[in-house]
């Protein structure tokens, strides 16, 4: 043989040939974007627990728990706004409520749009053509001016926002997950496995959707990421869920008038909104290598 | 020759692109193959060889003709039993495997489809990659662990998985280092040894085609234009492009004069509709060529050729 160079690869995989199930964890934690969004996620995911199960220091809604717009303190780390809720209570309970709905609206285009992807891509003729056509016209409309669209058609609410968040992202999936399967279908180990018999179904299902999984996950880390800014910004713009339902966007959007006299009304749950959109974004980042094989070995 | 396991008759396929381009990639090829014998064919790019194997293989439907795997035509086969008679190794060897399947994974998966040695498919993997002669110890890698030597013969190990009657290699070692195309084409001459196996082996390359067949066939935009056994078509080459052929394999020697080149580029037109298809390029074209195509002919002991002045030369002989 011109080369048995290469090392035998047993570290993060087993005997069997399959990757040990944390494999990609290490690869993930060894790429420095991948760590921090993990850091981060995990951050905002523990936030978001302690928001949705009320475990926040004070009550998030009740009014006078500290002095009026007292500065961040051991007591309020984030201060208190001006009716003194505790700042750090109503962030938290917020990010609770923006996650809820940025993860409701992934999941819904990445559902209906990965199935149209796979279904555009492994199916030719007619209907993929009808799905990309549709997916082109979705794709011309701005998510958020679609997202403000059906929000003002819908009513506002965390499933109202979901929903339309969620729809306009779904001709990105389609885009993004069509394209591999395309290209794989017409792969020659695809062909390979036509020649040895395989069924479209097993095709599908054994050989083109794991190598497309990882552009998945990807997609819906950064998707995240965009749903997260966008249903900030239907807050912001008063199209999120009605009061007492108050997400992020809406506790920026309700403290502008008081950020010259008590800054981190305005900060704390702006920076809320940069970290939790960094985290996915980088996770994202991090998980592309992690869904490439040739990191699984390294 | 021996049993015949496969007759192809006069496949042909056609391309039909947009408007009203239409490629002619192969134009009625018969051919047949003997059990546990070598075919081995050759041409320039674009000559339909690839064509000929994925209508062989059932990767595409002939636009006409037939095949027959021994006796039983191939359209009457479903995948499966088509798929245990017939195999395919491709070009690019990497390519050819799944990236996210390690080895084993690969060949145990052929295994349990075709329900082959259930319960000891351990056994069997390991079988089959000691006749590829790779160590048992590559069965846990991926492919982009695998060097592209290493790569072909898993893809090779995974074509003889099924235990086929015949093998289309596709320039099997055309992506290769030229220092590993030695190994592979020894390797498959050994398997034939040791098996009753028979080959179509596709090559640009009359140097590696020589090593492995028993029998070439000389293919020229979609035609046979010259066949027969080895030293037939080798050494007394009588279709002016099997001429060519034979005299652009490199020789390392300045002084050598080759007396006649191949035109490098086909014409702009493609092939003429009148006459022989190798007119435009012929050093031997005579005002005949330029009306009536040749047929492929037997000029005696199964040397097949389909020009003109070389039949008339052999026949005055």
């Amino acid at each position: 043989m011109t080369s048995d160079a290469l090392p035998a690869t047993t570290r993060s995989s087993d005997v069997d040939g399959r990757p040990s199930r944390t494999a990609w964890l290490s690869v993930l934690w060894r790429h420095r974007n991948g760590r921090i969004g993990l850091i981060f996620a995990i951050l905002v995911l523990l936030g978001s627990i302690a928001g949705w199960t009320q475990l926040t220091p004070y009550p998030a809604d009740q009014l006078g728990v500290g002095h009026i717009l007292a500065s961040p303190s051991t007591a309020h780390l984030f201060g208190t706004d001006q009716f003194g809720r505790d700042v750090f209570s109503q962030v938290l309970q917020a990010l609770a409520v923006t996650l809820e709905i940025a993860v409701l609206a992934v999941t819904i285009s990445g559902v209906i749009g990965s199935t149209a992807g796979i279904v555009a891509g492994f199916v030719r003729g007619w209907p993929g053509a009808v799905i990309m056509r549709l997916a082109d016209i979705l794709f011309a409309i701005p998510a958020i001016l679609f997202a403000l669209a059906i929000v003002s058609a819908l009513g506002s609410g965390v499933v109202d926002s979901a929903m339309a968040i969620g729809i306009a992202y779904v001709p990105i999936y389609v885009r993004v997950v069509r394209g591999p399967v395309l290209s794989l279908y017409d792969a020659d180990f695809v062909r390979a496995g036509r020649v040895l018999g395989y069924s479209r179904r097993r095709l599908l299902f054994r050989h083109v959707l794991p190598n497309v999984t990882g552009t998945i996950a990807v997609q819906t880390s950064l998707t995240l990421a965009w749903a997260i800014l966008d249903e900030a910004g239907l807050s912001f713009l008063g199209l999120g869920p009605p009061a007492p339902t108050a997400s992020l966007g809406e506790l920026v959007s309700n403290s502008t008038s008081l950020a010259s006299h008590a800054w981190w009304t305005l900060a704390f749950p702006s920076l809320a909104i940069v970290i939790a959109a960094i985290a996915f974004n980088f996770l994202g980042d991090g998980l592309r290598a992690t869904f490439d094989p040739r990191e699984l070995s390294r | 020759m021996a049993t015949v396991v496969l007759r192809g008759m006069d496949l042909a396929q056609r391309y039909e692109g947009r408007g009203k381009s239409v490629v002619n990639a192969l134009r009625g090829v018969s051919l047949e193959l003997g059990e546990g014998a070598t075919l081995g064919i050759v041409g320039e790019s674009g000559c339909g060889k690839s064509t000929l194997a994925r209508l062989l293989v059932g990767l595409e439907r002939p636009s006409a003709g037939s095949a027959e795997m021994s006796g039983e035509s191939t359209s009457s086969l479903d995948g499966r039993t088509r798929a245990r008679r017939i195999q395919l190794v491709f070009q690019d060897p990497y390519s050819s495997l799944d990236p996210r399947q390690r080895v084993r994974a690969a060949l145990r998966e052929v295994l349990t489809f075709h329900h082959l040695h259930s319960g000891a498919e351990d056994q069997r993997i390991d079988e089959l990659l000691d006749m590829v002669a790779l160590g048992r110890r590559f069965a846990n890698r991926y492919p982009h662990e695998l060097s592209g030597g290493q790569a072909q013969r898993v893809a090779i190990a995974r074509a003889l998985a099924v235990e086929p009657t015949i093998v289309v290699l596709d320039e099997p070692t055309s992506a290769l280092d030229v220092s590993v195309r030695a190994e592979i084409i020894n390797l498959l001459i050994g398997i034939q040894a040791r098996i009753t196996i028979s080959y179509i082996f596709i090559s640009h390359d009359l140097s590696m085609v020589r090593h492995v067949s028993d029998t070439i066939a000389v293919m020229y935009l979609g035609r046979i234009v010259e066949s027969g056994s080895y030293d037939q078509v080798l050494d007394a080459p009588l279709h002016p492009y099997t001429v060519a052929l034979a005299q652009a394999v490199p020789v390392p020697d300045p002084t050598v004069v080759r007396p006649h080149r191949v035109t490098p580029v086909l014409t702009a037109t493609g092939p003429t509709t009148r006459g022989c298809d190798y007119q435009d390029r012929c050093p031997l074209v005579e005002p005949h060529c330029r009306d009536v195509a040749p047929s492929l002919d037997d000029v005696g002991s199964n040397h097949r050729v389909a020009c003109h002045v070389a039949k008339r030369r052999t026949t005055i002989e």
